[in-house]
């Protein structure tokens, strides 16, 4: 799977990284905050959207609601990761249009499968 | 050693540099407190939702449980609501309280009970003094 990262924390970037195309076998690209992922979706395809909330210059959120509000964005699915795990942060997201959640701090032999299991469905919020 | 130890390894290298930035933080807010500045609380929110994320991912448990009782002092609104001097009294004692947790990171010791007692009082801080 094509995966497109948006974290700003170097450091969660790293790991998550290595743990998707180590662990999950699936090919990574990284950037920086939400302006800088629509910029990349005007170049690339990907098949999966992992998105931080917490971002400068443009944030999760809003990020997302750009992406469904564009026909050709909105049919990846976007995730998001993010230590904001709060109730009314996880429906804001869903509402938005979001497949679902994973909580920081993750476990990063197993975000892979929280991937997995939230595309296949199952599960809308993984922790 | 696999790849996410050596990861884990680097981000050790950088924590105290990543503890140092943030105490800086926390000096210029209690300064803002001490001479009625409106603090930054936003910035410290930030950090600590940053830091809280990342040290808990790469296994530093305690680390991240002392930044993530911060964090929602800050989001829930009940720290900046806090008297000054009240607000200046909580951010020492969690100070305390982070200094001791990434000291424990470094040498990779275990959380000792006291640190959970800290936090405890740190909420009983909170709580107390919000209406104050």
């Amino acid at each position: 799977m094509r995966i497109l990262l948006a974290e700003d924390d170097t450091s969660i970037q790293r790991i998550a990284s290595l743990a998707l195309e180590r662990v999950g076998g699936h090919q990574v690209t990284t950037v920086n905050n939400g302006r800088e992922t629509l910029e990349s979706l005007k170049h690339q395809t990907f098949d999966l959207i992992l998105l931080d909330i917490m971002m400068p210059e443009l944030d999760g959120f809003e990020c997302c609601r750009i992406l469904k509000g564009d026909a050709k964005t909105q049919a990846i699915p976007i995730i998001f990761l993010t230590a904001r795990a709060q109730t009314q942060e996880i429906q804001k997201g869903l509402a938005l249009g979001a497949a679902g959640y994973i909580v920081k701090p993750f476990d990063p032999m197993t975000l892979p499968k929280q991937i997995e299991e939230i595309l296949s469905g199952g599960q809308a919020h993984a922790s | 050693m696999n790849e996410i130890e050596l990861l884990r390894q680097q981000y050790l290298a950088e924590l105290q540099n990543k503890a140092t930035t943030l105490g800086n933080l926390l000096q210029s807010i209690l300064h803002d407190l001490g001479c009625k500045r409106a603090p930054n609380w936003k910035e410290l929110e930030f950090m600590v939702h940053k830091f809280a994320g990342s040290s808990g991912t790469y296994g530093f448990g305690a680390l991240s449980r002392v930044l993530s009782h911060l964090e929602n002092a800050l989001l829930s609104g009940a720290l900046p609501r806090l008297k000054k001097n009240w607000a200046a009294r909580y951010l020492q004692a969690w100070q305390q309280a982070f200094t001791l947790s990434v000291k424990n990171a470094i040498s990779e010791k275990k959380s000792p009970a006291a640190l959970d007692n800290d936090l405890e009082e740190l909420s009983q801080l909170l709580n107390a003094k919000e209406a104050a």
